[in-house]
């Protein structure tokens, strides 16, 4: 039988601050109301979780959006920033997504960045009246 | 990885597959409203240790979804499909990882096959009352207790694409942490045909799963297995005494309280990893290494 041990992952020792805060989320999920405003369960405070006791960093990819020219930008990122770039730039008829393994293969050498065009997978597509959809707009 | 498919009494169930087939078994049962995509990261991760499956139940992901007129989506029936699949894969000793949906369909299969269960690993998969949080008001307060159109309308709001986001998100400090792959995949199998009916289906079923709790209960008591739990802290669905409450059954089992939530691997998986070899090594009894074993992928 095993021997009993407790951690506690990245846990503040006071942790009544996120307690509130999980109170308030969970009233307003309850399903007796009308809810969901979106994010309503944007975290208080970013935290970084806490690595795992290996000796190297695990290989993490993020998921994030920058604006440009007033449209959100989907992208994938991962590796050191201060390590060599290199860019992915997808396909028809798909996205980042087709990336996401090869980006975490090779984020322990480079700094992937991998991200979506307008219109394609989680960025913006705003109407092609306004926006022209073309290899030079991309 | 291998994406495969082998039919179980009619039914086309999809299944991810990697690791030695030579290596200790390990089943990966998935949760609301996810599939087996939720473990697309664990899976390689552990398949140098173990050989691994993860199958989708019916009306989930990539495995069949009758018609609800025509097949019954309760938990009964989705651990007779599940334990049919095992059999069928020849997993038929193996631990257990079970996450939200994975610990009603996993535990009704173990306690009437108690000597599939190698060991086990707990992650935000609800066993006693005191587990649920407020998000199930609505079921525990009207629709349990009679079925209505009335009572079941509120119910679609965790169908629709925010709340959907909002159960991978809740409770995770790191947002961009968290892949909208995750929501998009299931978003786009709940828009096929009879999906959200489906889903309905699970949750007024759901109220079967408490009905059960003291069963599983003393199945825990009694057995004794070897039990690892990794709970997030802030899940949407379930609270921390949830997660505590194991231990008063399993007093022997290792608990680890993640900075997370509902899908704790997404934002926790290396550490699971870590933590699940360690613990395997530390308890295992029985030895599975072969010299002559086959690699069962790439």
């Amino acid at each position: 039988m095993s021997k009993r041990s407790n951690s506690e992952v990245g846990m503040k020792k006071d942790t009544h601050l996120t307690s509130t805060s999980v109170a308030l989320n969970r009233r307003r999920f309850s399903l007796g109301l009308p809810l969901l405003a979106a994010g309503a369960a944007a975290p208080q405070e970013v935290v970084a979780a806490k690595a795992p006791s290996r000796d190297e960093a695990p290989i993490v990819t993020y998921y994030r959006t920058k604006t440009i020219d007033g449209i959100k930008i989907f992208y994938r990122e991962a590796g050191p920033a201060n390590a060599p770039v290199v860019l992915l730039l997808h396909g028809f008829p798909t996205s980042s997504h087709m990336f996401r393994n090869l980006i975490p293969e090779l984020a322990d050498r480079y700094h992937m960045i991998a991200p979506d065009y307008p219109g394609y997978g989680q960025s913006d597509m705003p109407d092609r009246a306004t926006f022209s959809y073309t290899f030079d707009r991309f | 990885m291998l994406f495969k498919n082998v039919n179980v009494n009619g039914l086309n169930i999809f299944y991810r597959e990697a690791g030695n087939e030579a290596a200790p078994r390990l089943v990966l049962l998935h949760g609301f409203p996810a599939s087996s995509h939720q473990y697309r990261n664990l899976i390689p991760a552990l398949a140098d240790r173990f050989h691994v499956i993860a199958p989708d139940y019916p009306g989930f992901g990539n495995s069949d979804m009758p018609d609800p007129a025509t097949f019954a989506y309760t938990f009964d029936k989705t651990s007779e499909m599940i334990e049919e699949f095992l059999g069928k894969v020849g997993f038929t000793r193996f631990g257990l990882y079970a996450q939200d949906y994975g610990g009603p369909v996993g535990f009704r299969i173990v306690t009437r096959r108690p000597d599939w269960l190698e060991w086990l690993i707990i992650q935000n998969t609800n066993a006693y009352e005191v587990g649920f949080t407020a998000a199930w008001d609505g079921l525990r307060g009207a629709y349990w207790k009679g079925r209505t159109p009335e009572n079941e309308k509120p119910l679609e709001a965790f169908l629709q694409a925010d709340t959907v986001k909002l159960v991978y998100t809740h409770g995770h400090r790191r947002p961009e942490l968290i892949s909208p792959d995750n929501w998009n995949m299931d978003l786009h199998y709940l828009d096929r045909p009879h999906a959200r009916r489906v889903q309905l289906d699970f949750f007024y079923d759901y109220r079967t799963n408490v009905q059960l709790y003291p069963h599983w209960q003393a199945f825990l008591r009694k057995q004794q297995p070897n039990t690892i739990i990794f709970w997030g802290q802030d899940d949407i669905f379930f609270t921390r005494e949830g997660g505590e409450s194991y231990l008063k059954d399993l007093p022997h089992a290792e608990m680890h309280r993640l900075n997370s939530g509902h899908f704790a691997v997404e934002d926790c998986l290396p550490f699971i990893v870590e933590k699940m070899i360690a613990f395997y090594e530390r308890t295992r009894t029985r030895q599975y290494s072969s010299p002559d074993a086959q690699l069962a992928t790439g």
